[in-house]
């Protein structure tokens, strides 16, 4: 038995021997790029490096909701290339000196790939629930995610907010229709876990009607085999992740790996891997390619509409948000 | 002769040193850090920090939490080590070995087995909710999360008192014509306070800073099913470091306090048995 254990133990802490010439960088990506980054863009990049550089590049990744990814960031987590859901976070990093060059001049201002807030519905969709104004219907139970640990909760009430918003007169006080309908919903909301995962598990658990959350979440699920429906609404926003090199953490010999792979991260291939996984592609071909995945949203908006991220975050959930959930 | 003596010392003070360092090292530094954040902006902000209406509906409800479930457990953990060792019946060790798992299992785990069974689609959650109540997402449910992840410490505690303490006692005050309940709450209650009591402190310290469970179960509502380590978590992922270390100094406070109170209650009578 104890031999045992001593051998258990020994495996446990030599697996993988590392080879010198490996360039080794690390990726820290939003909690719902897992999927595609581990299963597709990883593999594919090494092959790619291999190919075109002659040299091997092993990516280790992490996946966690961004706020703690970039926790673990500032907590001085030794990575080279985050990909985030909130510029917020990305504008944190910078501010403590983390990332010293500028994000916004990789191609589409750090975006690399994009998604709706969409709500999953019950199969058959049996309370017709279609619009956001819908999910204020007294009697309605909705979930989200919290706005305080998940990038997601913060689109979705940014989605919400600007269902009901008159983007040329935002004033955000209690005559704001933006206002109006994300208080009425928010009375709804039975529960805010912390991530955007668990609002599925309590929803398998039966509870809710509706998920307010990323539409790659959803057909993520349905591809699983779950029953559900997702009503894809007449207005709702368009989130974006971004990705930023993380420049305090890159030593000279992982340079040209970390600029290549973010270079990837845009490149067709790349991109097909994240629309195959529920993604919307920045990429117009690729965006053409899956067209027929995902549902044309009749009014997209940004959060560009809303004032841009700070001050949405700031208006929106600092302040009408924090103001509904006071009972 | 001397010399293995002088070993033996250097050994022992060798050991006693590196068994407060190690100590000092891996418990108390890492607490005394978080100190440092917490009036790293200055002692206003600390107590602007412990004013927020939501830092206190929080502590409020983990307070209360806290009480309940230890209540909950006082009464069925006490019963539970009764039966566990007085009584041999088939099964018993099996019992004894599954009253532990709420310490093994990951506490999300114990939410989301919570979830499943209280949920609509479960068929305890299915009967309730045709009688239209629903456990979860509120103070009930949060309570069941914490008496489940709580439950060893009651069944522990007092058991190990159980076992040293000869039913002899409990037999003279039968032969002396008190009845049983009599000899319950004269004889055994009173041989066994100490576990009781320190059963009832570990379960409320532990309920104090229960996480896994209670963001599975509460519904995690800033002001209303949200507890006191789900606040801190939700403060320090919004960047405010400062509000999550200014709770959290005051739940490890809280804990000290309580653990520091066992070990003077428990000290006097721990002397005299010795």
């Amino acid at each position: 038995m104890k031999r045992l254990l001593v051998l258990v133990a020994v495996a446990l802490f030599t697996v993988q021997p590392a080879y010198a010439e490996t360039i080794k960088i690390n990726l820290h990506s939003c909690c719902v790029t897992e999927d595609a980054t581990t299963k597709e863009i990883l593999p594919a990049f090494k092959r790619y490096y291999k190919e075109k550089f002659g040299k091997d590049v092993d990516v280790s990744a992490s996946f966690a909701g961004s706020g703690t990814l970039k926790n673990q960031i500032l907590g001085g987590a030794p990575v080279q290339v985050a990909v985030l859901s909130s510029e917020l976070y990305l504008d944190q990093l910078k501010e403590k000196g983390l990332i010293s060059s500028d994000w916004r001049k990789n191609p589409n201002k750090g975006a690399v790939i994009k998604s709706v807030i969409v709500f999953v519905t019950r199969n058959g969709n049996p309370k017709g629930l279609a619009t956001f104004a819908d999910l204020a219907r007294p009697g309605t139970k909705v979930l989200h995610s919290s706005p305080d640990t998940s990038g997601g909760a913060q689109w979705a009430i940014f989605a919400i907010y600007g269902a009901g918003a008159n983007f040329r007169n935002l004033s955000f006080g209690p005559e704001d229709a933006g206002v109006k309908l994300l208080s009425a919903v928010e009375r709804n909301v039975i529960s805010q876990p912390e991530s955007a995962r668990q609002t599925f598990v309590q929803f398998d658990a039966g509870f809710g009607d509706a998920i307010v959350t990323y539409e790659n979440e959803a057909l993520l699920e349905k591809a699983r085999g779950r029953d559900y429906a997702i009503s894809v609404p007449k207005k709702t926003i368009e989130t974006e992740w971004k990705v930023a090199r993380v420049d305090r953490n890159i030593r000279p010999e992982q340079e040209h790996a970390v600029g290549e792979l973010i270079k990837f991260l845009y490149t067709a291939e790349a991109q097909r891997a994240y629309a195959k996984y529920g993604f919307r592609p920045v990429d117009k071909k690729v965006g053409k390619e899956f067209h027929a995945k995902y549902a044309k949203v009749a009014e997209p908006f940004t959060v560009d509409d809303l004032g841009g991220w700070k001050n949405a975050r700031k208006n929106v959930i600092e302040n009408a948000w924090k103001k509904t959930q006071a009972r | 002769m001397s010399r293995s003596l002088d070993m033996d010392s250097l050994v022992r003070g060798a050991t006693f040193a590196a068994a407060l360092g190690l100590f000092f090292l891996l418990i108390l530094l890492p607490l005394a850090s978080l100190n440092q954040y917490a009036v790293r902006e200055g002692f206003a902000v600390f107590r602007d920090r412990l004013r927020s209406p939501d830092a206190i509906a929080a502590l409020r409800l983990t307070g209360l939490v806290a009480l309940a479930a230890t209540a909950v457990n006082a009464v069925i953990g006490t019963a539970m080590a009764f039966l566990l060792v007085r009584h041999r019946f088939p099964g018993r060790k099996a019992i004894n070995a599954l009253v532990d798992i709420p310490l093994a299992i990951p506490t999300v785990v114990t939410g989301f087995a919570l979830l499943l069974m209280y949920g609509p689609l479960g068929p305890v959650g299915k009967f309730l909710g045709e009688r239209n109540i629903q456990l979860m997402f509120s103070f009930p449910g949060l309570l069941l999360g914490h008496v489940f992840v709580t439950f060893p410490f009651m069944v522990r505690a007092v058991g190990a008192v159980l076992e040293s303490v000869p039913r002899s006692a409990e037999d003279a005050a039968r032969t002396l014509g008190a009845k049983e309940w009599q000899v319950f709450a004269f004889v055994t209650i009173p041989a066994i306070r100490e576990g009781i009591v320190a059963g009832t402190f570990l379960t409320f310290s532990r309920s104090l800073g229960e996480f896994g469970a209670s963001i599975m179960v509460s519904g995690n509502l800033v002001g209303r099913t949200q507890t006191g380590p789900l606040y801190i978590f939700s403060r320090f992922n919004t960047g405010d470091v400062e509000g999550a270390a200014a709770i959290a100094i005051l739940l490890a406070l809280a804990s000290f306090l309580i653990l520091l109170l066992l070990q003077l209650v428990q000290s006097p009578t721990a002397r005299r048995t010795a």
